[in-house]
C-alpha cells in the first residue's frame, strides 16, 4: 500500500447520503451500546484500500464488505477518499496524526480518530474523490 | 395565522402565539424568558416573514426524517434513533437558522443535523442524543472554531450565538 497515492474507501449507508451527497454522519465512530452487545466505543474506522484491487475495485469492494458480513444496500454508496490529502489534512487542521493499518485483505483502519472524528469528518468529506450508488456498480 | 411561530435570537425557544405565556419552562423546568422581553420590535413586526420560513422549513425536515426512518438499517439503533430524533425536535424549538439543516444518521442510530457554507462556517454539526445531551462541532476556514457538549439549552443558546 503506497499511502502517498492511495485511496480508501468507506461504505456510507443509505441514511448517510442525502440527495447523492454524503454526509459527515458516515464518518463517524460508533460509540457503545451495551444493550445490542456493543460494550465500548469503536476507535478506529473500517474502511478498505481501493488499490489492493487490480480492476473493477468498486464491485470487489462491495464483495469484500459482503464476505464480511456488512449489510450492503442497493441504495448505500461507496466514497473513495486520497489517503494523504486526508492525512495532511487532518495534521494541519486538528494536529492529530492518523494512521492507516492494513487488517485482512483490503479491510484497513484509519487509526487516532477517536474522539475527534466529528471535526475529521468534514476532512474526510473535503477529499472525497470519487462515489458511486452499489446498485450502479456492475 | 392563529399559530404563528416566533423565534428568539438568544436561542430560546419558538413561542406560538396565542399563549401568551410570559415565563414557560423549556427544560428540566428552568425558565425561559417571554416573547415579549426579548424579542425585538422589528422581529415582531416581521414575523409573517419567519412564519412562513419556518413552515417550510418544518416541512422539509419532516420529509427528511421520514426518508431516515425508512432506510435506517439493521444495525443502527432504533431506539436511539428516536430518542435522538425526539432530542432534534424539541431543540429545534429553540433554533434559529437560514436554512434548514441536512438530517443524517450515524452508524449508532444518532440523529446529525449538518449545514455546509452556513455563514462564514465551513461546517457545522449536531449530535442530538436521547438524554438531551448535544454536541456542536464548528470549522471555520478549515479550522475547528468550535466543539461543544452540553445540555439542550445550553448548546441551542450557543447555536444562537454563532
Amino acid at each position: 500500500m503506497n499511502k502517498e497515492t492511495d485511496s480508501i474507501v468507506r461504505y456510507c449507508k443509505p441514511s448517510q447520503v442525502i440527495d447523492g451527497v454524503v454526509q459527515a454522519s458516515a464518518f463517524l465512530l460508533r460509540k457503545k451500546d451495551p444493550t445490542i452487545g456493543r460494550p465500548k466505543d469503536e476507535i478506529d474506522l473500517s474502511v478498505d484500500h481501493f488499490e489492493h484491487f487490480q480492476d473493477t475495485q468498486f464491485a470487489m469492494i462491495r464483495d469484500e464488505l459482503t464476505l464480511r458480513g456488512i449489510e450492503v444496500k442497493r441504495n448505500g454508496w461507496l466514497a473513495k477518499v486520497r489517503y494523504h490529502e486526508l492525512e495532511r489534512d487532518i495534521e494541519e487542521r486538528l494536529f492529530i496524526n492518523i494512521d492507516l493499518i492494513k487488517n485482512h485483505g483490503s479491510h484497513c483502519l484509519v487509526k487516532n480518530l477517536y474522539q475527534h472524528d466529528e471535526e475529521a469528518a468534514f476532512a474526510f468529506l473535503e477529499n472525497i474523490n470519487d462515489q458511486v450508488k452499489i446498485e450502479e456498480i456492475g | 395565522m392563529s399559530n404563528i411561530v416566533e423565534t428568539s435570537y438568544f436561542g430560546f425557544e419558538k413561542i406560538r402565539k396565542g399563549s401568551q405565556a410570559s415565563i414557560s419552562t423549556l427544560d428540566e423546568g428552568k425558565p425561559y424568558y417571554s416573547y415579549d422581553i426579548i424579542f425585538p420590535k422589528t422581529i415582531i413586526e416581521t414575523e409573517g416573514l419567519h412564519f412562513r420560513k419556518y413552515v417550510a422549513f418544518d416541512q422539509q425536515i419532516d420529509k427528511q426524517l421520514a426518508y431516515l426512518r425508512e432506510n435506517l438499517d439493521e444495525d443502527q439503533d432504533k431506539e436511539i434513533f428516536k430518542g435522538s430524533v425526539d432530542c432534534f425536535k424539541r431543540a429545534n424549538l429553540s433554533m434559529i437558522y437560514e436554512k434548514p439543516p441536512v438530517l443524517s444518521v450515524d452508524n449508532s442510530g444518532y440523529l446529525i443535523a449538518e449545514w455546509r457554507g452556513y455563514q462564514s462556517y465551513d461546517i457545522l454539526l449536531m449530535m442530538f442524543s436521547p438524554n438531551d445531551r448535544i454536541s456542536l462541532t464548528a470549522i471555520k476556514g478549515k479550522i475547528l472554531v468550535k466543539k461543544i457538549s452540553g445540555t439542550m439549552i445550553e448548546v441551542t443558546r450557543e447555536f444562537g450565538r454563532l
